[in-house]
């Protein structure tokens, strides 16, 4: 059903409100689509067994289940148990590197299956997990979906794998473990329940995408990278957020039940795991601010990618807008600059009369600047960059541009802010963009569709005086913001003050000699009055 | 019952006093004036012989709200005359300010005019004569001072009050007969006063005598309560009035000239009211952590002020708990009188007793919940239905459009409105002329001036043939300026009002009734809208702009909002003759002439700013700088009605 060819007509979600979609119950309705579970492996080779025979009981047609092991290296090496489901293997991770991203990576590479499920090998999972997962994957091709798992204590040899076979393929997975002792996972539930399950989740929904047991269609897997295998821990928060960026929307299966055998590290060892992963994470996760309040530092994932096309513009003019991206107070920008750029060959030329001079001034200009980048066609997302501004001709955004283009474009949840532009009679119109809402556009289109639309019927979308705030005519250079300069004005604004505070005093003077002319005694006022008006008569 | 400050300005001398609108329990427990005697309660004296002029040559008038005072004043026949003439009011809405006496030269020249307004909004006005002034006049003139002085039309029909309590049929109409309960009407000189006599009747009223005049009996308030259907009279009685009661006629009328939008506020910061009954008497309660707070407590009438209304403007809405009442009448004019001030109300249903409301009020006031009215447009849509509701079943106009018919009389035709428009496209006439004809409860007839544009061309006449309301054309040579070419087609106009309407606007099916209502309860010379709803073209975009509040006094209005009456725009010489900017113009001319400007609400009117050859050259990011809120593509508000017009087919077509 899926298949690049033959792709079904999509459902259009709204923001990560998966509630418009009807699935199935379970067990009354008809599977079609394959899935390759892949479950990374070292040692723990008894909750492996039992974790084998789960699977093995599962109520998903058994032609549509690969079961993908992936030992990283156990000493001794796993192998497969008694109890295993039909379609299953073992394989090695691939050589040369390790972890439980190196391993899920090996096996995403070996899987046949329309969806991959990544399923951890200390996980008894009940008969109808896979099932309730995989029913989403039937009603849209972009959906990430996520079981749910409470976690016990687990002693070695208290159960035998057929015991666990019997009991969830007879329906009686439940009654493994006391529910009362088990304890839930408790910060990603906890989002669950304040978002009415995901459903009114906006734009940090990706962090629930913790390892144990999710399920990705491998078409959305693939444009997201896959799993990132150069990094340890915190792996699937990273692939969370990229398949985000892909539009992506996350569903939380409570029918998709579990037992997790003893806690996992980030229960027992949550602050050091923070510190671990915070260098490798701050790369990957622009959403995190709190991570990239260092100022000067330069980013894996840039917060904003700013797009300026080079064709057709002066130099001036691209060196205004770039340079104007780079000046911004979001310090992890980047800029994409669009032009032909494999047409600047190395052959002689008049230097100065080179036809496509202006593009090699811009080629040469920001040449060595990390956070440019030159492409020759400007991609349909800036993925995995969160949000971008297309910046036309002729205009800079202003320093505080950005930051503000994302508070508001975060506080509406709006898939794009368009920013009106007078040109003469007409108008030009600036577009920043949210990468995801783009994504899931291009994911749902049809061949008549208009992608605004769809972004607008998705995520909704925004229209501004583009000119109010965030963007200038190009001209001058950024002026530098310096303590020097802030200094200056400060002292300027400082003599003002001394001026309206001699004004002030002034007129505090003028109400008191009213007040004084109010209270004078009514003789001298009578006095007064008939001065005035023999200085009238004459 | 009065405030200190009126206390302190009122003379320390012996005075009569007369009051108005103050609750029972108030005149009883409450500080009276020093030196006064009993006060005359003004609504509970029956209108026959004028009060004798006072020993002190001091009197005074005190009423709760000018609501009250102009009520008052319907009886100001029987006042008498003084040297030392007060008028107090004690509480007022904020937004007002309070009256000046309109001095005629024809009085005896006064001594000392003096105005005083106190901290809580109560005010009084002093005047002292060295001869016997009329309070008759003095009240007139106040009462007008609130009005601004307008000129106005008495309503319709001429009318004598009879009985106690008459006064609520026909507030604030100075110069209304009087007359005894047993007649006779006819003056001396064989002059008829009135064409209708209304008699607010107690149990022992004689029948009414004189065969000239029809008479419309009311049993008086008091006798409607539920204590008092079920006391005196007794049962009998109570079934003799019962059938009456659900009759909107049976209600005296909401002043419309006070109790209305005026002072509307669309974001307010208090939540949900319940209109409840506490004793014998309806009040307004919201909420607080400790218990709830009374906001208001109407009389016992059910005779709401524009104070009342006044404490009201901050609340989102107002629930209706109708729960154990008062007596029919009372919870219907308590209603009656929110309603037409456009207070959110709100019931889920109206029971069968209430059927005084009227149907159409009854069902709108059903039409929207606390949910709906969580938003500020739904929730001042809804006021605007409600108004428009009680304004055409409540209003004094209306009471006694209604009332005449039904006792025979030949009711005049409802004031027309002429419609100038004033075009150089004949593409867009069709469109135009469409909106014109869909405009509802008003009589309308058209001005199209072809500014430049042959009569003959087929888009005109075709468009001119599909008109079923009456049309004039006014062919205007091309180089005459466009403020004179718009007073080409006044020169044409006969109605008594003119709207200046643009040719490519949106205007909704209310359009021309509401502002007609405006320019009723407001006074204003000019009234109209601000451009709320835009949209705009180029980019397929609906804005709205709040830009402040809507029914308010002094705001500006968009130029083909303008609806004045036919007589200002004569008086100040029609529009200023300048070839552009001609709506600026005018409403400086306005202002100049002393003329005021009325915006009321916005939502029944759509600015279309088209991408090009538009007269008007702002850039669209001029209109993006102030939005509120906005809307792909074209998004009329719903009280604009589109769905089967050319807009709606627009609108269909995205």
């Amino acid at each position: 059903m899926t298949g690049s060819a033959g792709r079904t007509r999509q459902p259009r979600v709204r923001h990560n409100d998966y509630g418009s979609l009807r699935v199935p119950d379970l067990g009354d309705w008809e599977p079609r689509r394959s899935v390759s579970v892949v479950i990374p492996a070292y040692a723990g080779q008894d909750k492996l067994d039992l974790t084998l025979a789960s699977l093995a009981g599962q109520t998903y047609p058994s032609h549509l289940l690969q079961v993908i092991v992936v030992d990283d290296g156990s000493r001794p090496p796993l192998r497969l148990p008694e109890i295993v489901p039909e379609n299953v293997s073992l394989i090695q991770s691939l050589p040369g590197k390790w972890g439980r991203a190196h391993a899920c990576h090996s096996g995403a590479l070996r899987a046949d299956g329309e969806v991959i499920h990544w399923l951890d090998a200390d996980m008894v999972i009940f008969r109808d997990h896979i099932e309730a997962n995989m029913r989403w994957h039937h009603v849209a091709d972009y959906l990430v979906v996520m079981g749910y798992k409470r976690f016990v204590e687990f002693t070695a040899g208290r159960l035998s794998p057929q015991t666990v076979f019997d009991a969830v393929s007879g329906g009686s997975a439940g009654g493994l473990f006391d529910i009362e002792r088990s304890a839930r996972h408790e910060w990603v539930e906890k989002i669950i329940d304040e978002t009415d399950g995901l459903r009114a989740s906006r734009n940090r929904t990706y962090r629930v995408h913790v390892g144990a047991t999710a399920s990705t269609p491998k078409e959305l897997l693939l444009a997201a990278g896959g799993m990132d295998n150069s990094i340890v821990l915190g792996e699937d928060t990273d692939l969370g957020f990229r398949l985000a960026q892909q539009g992506a929307v996350f569903v939380p299966e409570p029918a998709a039940r579990s037992w997790h055998l003893g806690a996992s590290t980030v229960m027992r060892r949550r602050e050091e795991v923070a510190r671990h992963n915070e260098p490798s994470l701050s790369q990957r996760l622009p959403m995190r601010r709190d991570w990239r309040r260092w100022i000067g530092r330069q980013w894996l994932v840039p917060f904003v990618d700013v797009v300026v096309d080079a064709r057709e513009s002066a130099y001036e003019d691209v060196r205004a807008r770039v340079a104007g991206a780079l000046a911004s107070t979001v310090p992890d920008v980047h800029v994409t600059v669009v032009g032909p750029w494999s047409e600047l060959t190395a052959d002689r030329r008049a230097p100065l009369d080179d036809p496509l001079l202006d593009l090699r001034l811009v080629r040469e200009a920001f040449r060595h600047d990390g956070r440019v980048t030159y492409v020759e066609r400007c991609p349909a997302t800036s993925a995995p960059a969160p949000f971008r501004l297309i910046c036309p001709p002729g205009w800079v955004p202003t320093a505080d541009a950005l930051p503000r283009l994302v508070q508001l474009i975060e506080a509406g949840g709006h898939g794009v802010v368009f920013l009106a532009l007078p040109e003469g009679a007409g108008l030009v119109v600036a577009r920043f963009e949210r990468t995801a809402a783009f994504a899931r556009a291009l994911m749902v289109r049809e061949e008549a569709d208009d992608l605004d639309d769809l972004v607008h019927e998705m995520f909704g979308t925004h229209w501004i005086d583009g000119t109010e705030w965030a963007l200038a005519p190009a001209g001058d250079p950024p002026r530098a913001i310096s303590v020097a300069a802030l200094e200056a004005q400060a002292q300027k604004w400082k003599r003002e003050a001394a001026q309206w505070r001699r004004k002030a005093e002034h007129w505090e003077a003028e109400a008191a000699r009213l007040k004084d002319k109010l209270q004078a005694p009514v003789g001298r006022k009578l006095t007064e009055a008939a001065r005035r008006r023999l200085s009238r008569a004459r | 019952m009065i405030t200190a400050f009126i206390e302190r300005v009122l003379p320390d001398t012996p005075m009569m006093v007369m009051i108005a609108g103050f609750h029972p329990e108030d005149t009883k427990t409450g500080p009276r004036p020093r030196s006064a005697g009993e006060p005359v309660d003004l609504d509970e004296v029956a209108p026959e012989a004028p009060f004798a002029t006072p020993d002190s040559g001091v009197v005074a008038l005190i009423a709760r709200s000018s609501t009250d005072l102009r009520r008052a004043a319907t009886l100001a026949d029987l006042f008498p005359e003084a040297k030392h003439l007060l008028v107090a009011v004690t509480q007022s809405p904020p937004h007002r300010s309070f009256a000046a006496p309109a001095a005629d030269p024809g009085w005896p020249p006064p001594r000392s005019l003096r105005l005083h307004r106190g901290p809580a909004g109560d005010w009084v006005i002093e005047g002292r004569f060295d001869r016997q002034m009329s309070m008759r006049d003095f009240v007139a003139a106040t009462v007008r001072g609130l009005d601004g002085r307008r000129v106005a039309a008495p309503l319709f029909p001429r009318v004598a009050l009879a009985g106690r309590g008459a006064a609520a049929w026909r507030p604030g109409e100075l110069g209304t007969a009087l007359v005894g309960e047993g007649g006779p009407l006819v003056e001396s000189d064989g002059y008829l006063p009135a064409d209708l006599v209304l008699r607010s009747t107690g149990p022992a009223s004689p029948p009414w005598p004189d065969p000239l005049v029809p008479v419309v009996d009311r049993p008086r308030t008091d006798r409607l309560s539920w204590a008092g259907l079920g006391s005196s009279g007794g049962i009998g009685e109570a079934r003799a009035l019962l059938p009456a009661l659900s009759d909107v006629d049976a209600v005296p009328p909401v002043d419309e000239r006070s109790v209305n939008p005026w002072g509307f506020v669309s974001d307010p910061e208090l939540g949900h009211g319940v209109l409840t009954q506490r004793g014998d008497r309806w009040c307004v309660t919201i909420p607080r952590d400790d218990g709830e707070e009374e906001l208001v407590r109407f009389h016992p009438s059910g005779a709401v002020t524009d104070a009342d209304v006044g404490r009201l403007r901050r609340l989102r809405s107002v629930g209706i708990e109708w729960g154990r009442h008062t007596g029919p009448i009372a919870a219907v004019r308590v209603i009656a009188g929110l309603a037409a001030a456009g207070v959110p109300l709100t019931a889920a249903r109206v029971p069968l007793w209430a059927g005084a409301l009227g149907e159409l009020l009854a069902s709108v006031i059903t039409q929207a919940d606390e949910d709906t009215l969580a938003d500020d447009l739904r929730r001042e849509e809804h006021s605007v239905r409600l108004r428009r509701a009680a304004l055409r079943t409540h209003s004094s106009q209306a009471r006694w459009r209604g009332l005449a018919a039904s006792a025979g009389l030949e009711v005049p035709a409802r004031p027309m409105v002429s419609v100038i428009l004033c075009t150089r496209r004949p593409d867009f006439i069709g469109s135009a002329l469409r909106q014109i004809a869909r405009q509802r409860d008003v009589d309308v007839e058209v001005i199209l001036t072809l500014h430049g544009v042959p009569a003959a061309l087929p888009e005109v006449t075709t468009a001119a043939a599909g008109f079923t309301k009456p049309i004039t054309i006014v062919e205007v040579p091309p180089d005459v300026p466009f403020g004179a070419a718009l007073n080409r087609g006044i020169g044409r106009a006969s109605g008594r009002y003119l709207a200046k309407w643009d040719d490519d606007d949106f205007y909704g099916p209310d359009f021309l009734a509401d502002m007609v209502l405006a320019s009723n309860y407001s006074g204003a010379e000019l009234v109209g809208c601000f451009a709320q709803f835009t949209y705009l073209e180029q980019i397929d975009l609906t804005i709205y702009r709040r830009a402040g509040q809507s029914e308010r006094m002094g705001r500006g209005v968009a130029g083909g909002t303008f609806v004045m009456e036919r007589a200002f725009v004569d008086a100040i010489g029609g529009f200023p003759p300048v070839p552009r900017s001609v709506d600026a113009a005018m409403m400086k001319a306005v202002s100049a002439a002393g003329g005021r400007t009325y915006r009321t609400h916005g939502l029944g009117f759509m600015l279309n700013r088209r991408a090009s050859g538009h007269t008007w050259a702002m850039p669209v990011t001029y209109f993006l700088r102030s939005v509120d809120r906005q809307w792909r593509g074209l998004h009329p508000s719903p009280l604009m009605e589109c769905d089967a017009t050319d807009i709606g087919d627009r609108v269909a077509a995205n």
